[in-house]
């Protein structure tokens, strides 16, 4: 038995895996697709746990590099949507402010995901792990618009 | 009557000056920030401003062009590889015409580019400048 709620708790710490068919469910709120999806794919909210949305929705002055601020009102509404439709941070592991993850393609899941999967040349076509949906060959546009990455 | 007068002059040095791609709505942007900058607007001005390398924002985005590219009648790409529609109107119709989202990018990208947000003078060129192309 408590070998199994280990089991258990380990695949609840990967969100990646915990979720059969890596279906992520499409964003179904067009502000957050349309704000979001301007610059690159609008990543599901599943994708990250509540804490790491909350941390990029208060840093977007300076997100990876670039000024992707908006307005107030607008910037509440979205980390609200994140904060409504993602997964709660596990109150296990207490992460520090500065140590809470903001990069999916950094995450360790992701990683293993990708690792040995990923070529140069579909890299080279998307231009980066995060335009996966633009021509990657890995996956589709619209796969990705409803959130679906199995491959 | 001089109320109806003020924009209808406007409207007609704008046309006047501009290539006529520009329809109603683009007409009350520019006019918009027309009204706030202190010269008449220069599309020479808005190109510069366009192609300019200033180096003093983020340092991935030191130009316009770091995303749009040199030519405004061409595709960009953002920093992950998303298609950045064309900025020239003429490729791209619907630009310029929601006065809150041409405030939005400018913000942004005026303080991601130059470190700072632009002036009225500087959106009207840079909105000539593209509304010309």
């Amino acid at each position: 038995m408590k070998k199994i709620l280990i089991i258990a708790t380990l695949i609840a710490l990967q969100p990646g895996l915990a979720l059969a068919g890596k279906n992520y469910g499409r964003i179904n709120d067009e502000v957050v697709r349309n704000e979001c999806g301007a610059c690159h794919l609008a990543f599901q909210p599943r994708l990250l746990r509540s804490n790491s949305w909350e941390k990029i929705m208060a840093g977007l002055d300076d997100h990876f590099g670039e000024d992707a601020s908006l307005d107030p009102e607008v910037t509440s509404y979205i980390a609200d949507y994140f904060a409504k439709k993602s997964r709660k941070s596990s109150s296990r592991r207490r992460v520090t402010w500065e140590n809470v993850p903001i990069r999916i393609t950094k995450l360790r899941w992701f990683l293993k995901e990708h690792r040995g999967e990923v070529s140069r040349a579909a890299i080279k076509k998307a231009g980066t792990m995060a335009n996966c949906g633009a021509g990657s060959g890995c996956h589709s546009a619209k796969d990705v618009a409803r959130g679906y990455y199995d491959d | 009557m001089r109320t109806l007068i003020i924009p209808l002059a406007a409207t007609i040095l704008l046309s006047a000056t501009l290539p006529g791609v520009a329809g109603p709505a683009q007409d009350e942007i520019l006019k918009h920030f027309q009204e706030q900058a202190k010269m008449e607007f220069s599309v020479e001005r808005g190109q510069e401003l366009f192609t300019k390398s200033y180096g003093t924002g983020k340092p991935k985005t030191p130009s316009c062009t770091t995303c749009h590219t040199k030519s405004p009648l061409k595709s960009g790409k953002t920093r992950v590889g998303k298609v950045i529609a064309p900025m020239a109107l003429s490729r791209t119709k619907d630009r310029y015409s929601d006065l809150k989202k041409v405030e939005k990018w400018f913000r942004r990208n005026c303080k991601g580019v130059i470190g700072r947000e632009c002036t009225p003078q500087e959106k009207v060129d840079f909105l000539a400048f593209m509304i010309s192309k």
